[in-house]
């Protein structure tokens, strides 16, 4: 171990490496890389054409096409061919060329995560040497390695700019951390779940209001492009109509209640624990990790879609490097992780009928929720 | 005086407000002739006339809009809910008195208002104008003479609470639970469960001559037994989940006063089998007690699962409609030539914004704030002082 820390850096240039020759080798057709390319595509036109791409039209994940644009537009400029994305041929010069610069974004978050995330566990811990651990059980791990590469999870964009909002917690700068919190909610809407623990680290009423007024920074600006693109407030109010699957974040209902959905009642109840239960010193890391875990615990039955773990790995990987003494849980939650049904890279070759897929979602789902309780028992003291 | 002008306030609402749809189903089931006639029939003076005539004209009022042209029908809403704003008054001189016993005048006081000055319970009581006060009146009872040392009049009143509905009979394994922490004897613990046990005999009495029928169909006089019925050869949850706690509750509780082991039953009870928004109106008595001594973080609990409650129960009833086609809140709903804020509230109410965002929110809200009141109460059982 201590030979693997004492060279990181040289593993961290030989991982960046590797991730840059997957970018070139791998197939744009990755589950989501195909599809956020696509959708770029309409997106860049517009833009090109001298008008804001509109909410209504391109739906919830126009944030995230917004940053992705200039790297579509790029590829559009290269003295190349330039055929549709649909029917692009794998392996030649566009398709190549294309699936590079799309994932330009994710390397550049990915690093973004890495650095963010040294920074927080040196901050908390004063330990060079768990920083390290931190960075290199996120920059290494081969299940990001998949969910990022292989199948070109965007969500490392706001995942990035959260981390940066804790970092900026940890720094006290609460007026910038509102604004990166906020922004990142906006994004995917995951950081919100976590918006309401950041309240009680705030400790007075100055950072509360800066922390707010940050808040409503992301905000005032969301709606304003929203105007500026012909849409009103009730193009938002609509959204879950029109994206029905965006409720699946609310979770199965409880006990046959209709409108009592798990995710919301589990992270309410996390707040309690907390506001209860937790000892005063505790840190963000602790509170972003258990409100994004009881999330994903709610969320549709296998506790969350396959790229919606991502969102808790780097919390996780500070946890690991904070208290190595529980690395098995960590190893085991993200072997679990690999092999579950939604992620499992080997899963459509599986033979029918997949008798074990009940298992191995439900042997997940079962760590994710140790990991929740362990994360509790850290941060609570129940001495008389 | 503050209690004065309440009461002044709710009389005269009282007799404006239009019937409840709950009010008109007890009007519509004594009209069938099939009415389980129990105690509950005492708190409703115009139904002691069952000729045909007067029915006839207690069907008219309940579908009648307010401000209407003629004065009798505001005089017959009034002699409904007299009864039962008596009851209520009731219920705020008990909890009075438990303030008193417990602490001091001032505290008395205080859960008094919060029972009385509560829009909640305004809600809850004189206008769904339920039998449930009654039973509400007597837990309270109940509990006053628990903190008084008198076990056997407490369960006599838990055990009358029974006879009238009955989700009073759950609160009786705490307080033998109860006894027994606190060295009663045998002989005293086994008068005290004949005692409770009999109001559960009363309350079949009168509800069994109709066999099973109000055993699993609700009315607003009967109570669902959520224990029996649902799809054969399945685990009831209600039944699991109450054996479960008072297992858990027999098993941990060492030592701790009456009100969270009451308290917490009532609400296992609540979230297990109706956790719907008016029937928080059962816990709000011995919640006002709690609120008395209740911290800051349990304050902020309480004050948020009241503003929820009483939101959810907003949505879920169409903001508050009666079948006169007016709110509670005195403005039409349904009809013709609606003013425009009523259509605004009906576009808004149908809206789809409401049916998959708001209602699954404010719903989960309400049930998670639920819980954590409860587990609020079930942590005084390990003694868990707050750390912060």
């Amino acid at each position: 171990m201590q030979k693997i820390i004492a060279h990181w850096r040289k593993i961290i240039y030989g991982l960046l490496g590797l991730k840059l020759l997957a970018m070139l080798v791998l197939p744009i057709g990755g589950d989501f890389l195909y599809g956020w390319t696509y959708e770029t595509g309409f997106v860049v036109r517009t833009l090109v054409a001298g008008k804001l791409p509109a909410l209504s039209t391109y739906g919830v994940y126009i944030g995230i096409e917004m940053i992705l644009a200039p790297f579509y537009w790029i590829w559009t400029k290269l003295p190349i061919q330039h055929p549709a994305v649909m029917s692009i041929v794998q392996h030649t010069a566009p398709a190549v060329s294309l699936g590079f610069l799309m994932e330009i974004p994710i390397i550049l978050f990915d690093t973004a995560t890495l650095v963010l995330l040294l920074r927080i566990v040196r901050h908390i811990t004063n330990s060079e040497q768990k920083a390290i651990v931190a960075g290199l059980t996120w920059f290494g791990n081969p299940y990001n390695f998949y969910m990022l590469y292989f199948f070109g999870a965007m969500d490392i964009i706001p995942i990035a700019i959260f981390l940066l909002a804790i970092d900026l917690e940890l720094e006290g700068r609460w007026f910038r951390c509102g604004i990166a919190t906020m922004a990142s909610g906006l994004l995917r809407l995951f950081a919100f779940a976590a918006y309401p623990f950041f309240i009680p680290l705030t400790k007075n009423n100055r950072n509360r209001i800066n922390f707010i007024l940050g808040s409503a920074i992301p905000v005032v600006f969301a709606i304003g492009l929203l105007y500026l693109s012909h849409d009103t407030l009730a193009t938002v109010f609509n959204i879950p109509a029109q994206e029905f699957w965006l409720l699946e974040f609310l979770g199965f209902s409880v006990l046959g209640m209709q409108f009592v959905k798990w995710s919301v009642v589990l992270v309410i109840l996390q707040l309690y624990v907390v506001a209860r239960f937790w000892r005063a010193e505790t840190n963000i890391v602790y509170l972003a990790s258990v409100s994004l875990l009881a999330l994903l615990l709610g969320a549709t039955l296998y506790g969350g879609e396959a790229q919606h773990f991502l969102w808790v790995c780097p919390l996780l990987s500070a946890c690991v490097a904070m208290h190595p003494e529980d690395a098995w849980i960590y190893a085991l939650t993200f072997f679990t992780a690999l092999i579950s049904p939604t992620v499992n890279p080997f899963h459509p070759w599986t033979p029918e009928p997949r008798v074990l897929d009940t298992f191995l979602a439900g042997a997940f789902y079962a760590m994710k929720a140790t990991y929740l309780l362990r994360l509790n028992l850290w941060s609570t003291s129940t001495r008389p | 005086m503050l209690v004065a002008v309440a009461a002044a306030v709710k009389l005269i609402l009282s007799a404006l407000s239009p019937a409840s749809i709950d009010l008109t189903k007890i009007i519509m089931l004594v009209a069938s002739g099939q009415a389980p006639m129990g105690p509950w029939v005492a708190l409703y003076p115009p139904l002691y006339n069952e000729t045909a005539a007067n029915i006839n004209q207690l069907q008219a009022w309940s579908s009648m809009a307010p401000f209407g042209s003629n004065p009798n029908f505001a005089m017959l809403s009034l002699l409904f809910r007299l009864p039962v704003f008596l009851c209520d008054l009731a219920t705020m001189i008990v909890l009075f008195w438990i303030g008193k016993k417990m602490k001091s005048s001032a505290e008395g006081r205080l859960m008094s208002l919060v029972w009385f000055l509560n829009p909640f319970s305004f809600f809850g009581v004189e206008l769904l104008c339920l039998p449930d006060i009654l039973c509400i009146l007597l837990v309270s009872l109940s509990f006053l003479l628990l903190i008084s040392e008198r076990p056997l009049l407490s369960a006599a009143a838990l055990g009358l609470g029974s006879f009238v509905k009955l989700f009073p009979i759950f609160l009786l394994p705490p307080l033998l639970m109860y006894m027994r922490l606190n060295g009663a004897r045998r002989r005293s613990l086994l008068s005290v469960t004949f005692v409770g046990v009999l109001g559960l005999f009363g309350y079949l009495a009168w509800v069994l001559p109709y066999g099973f029928e109000y055993l699993v169909t609700p009315t607003p006089v009967t109570q669902l037994v959520s224990f029996v019925g649902g799809v054969a050869n399945t685990v009831n949850s209600v039944t699991f989940g109450m054996f479960a706690y008072y297992c858990l509750q027999f098993i941990f509780m060492k030592k701790t006063g009456p009100l969270p082991m009451l308290l917490s039953a009532l609400l296992a009870y609540y979230l297990f089998a109706v956790p719907g928004p008016q029937y928080l109106i059962w816990v709000l008595a011995l919640m006002a007690v709690d609120i008395a001594f209740a911290d800051h973080l349990k304050a902020w609990i309480v004050s948020s699962l009241l503003v929820a409650v009483f939101l959810q129960w907003f949505l879920v009833s169409s903001a508050f409609l009666t079948p006169s086609g007016y709110s509670f809140l005195m403005f039409p709903l349904a009809g013709p030539s609606l003013p425009s804020y009523s259509v605004a509230i009906g576009e808004f109410l149908d809206s789809r914004l409401v049916g998959i965002i708001i209602m699954p929110l404010v719903s989960s809200l309400t049930f998670a704030l639920t819980l954590a009141y409860t587990a609020e109460q079930i942590r005084s059982w390990f003694s868990v002082p707050p750390t912060k």
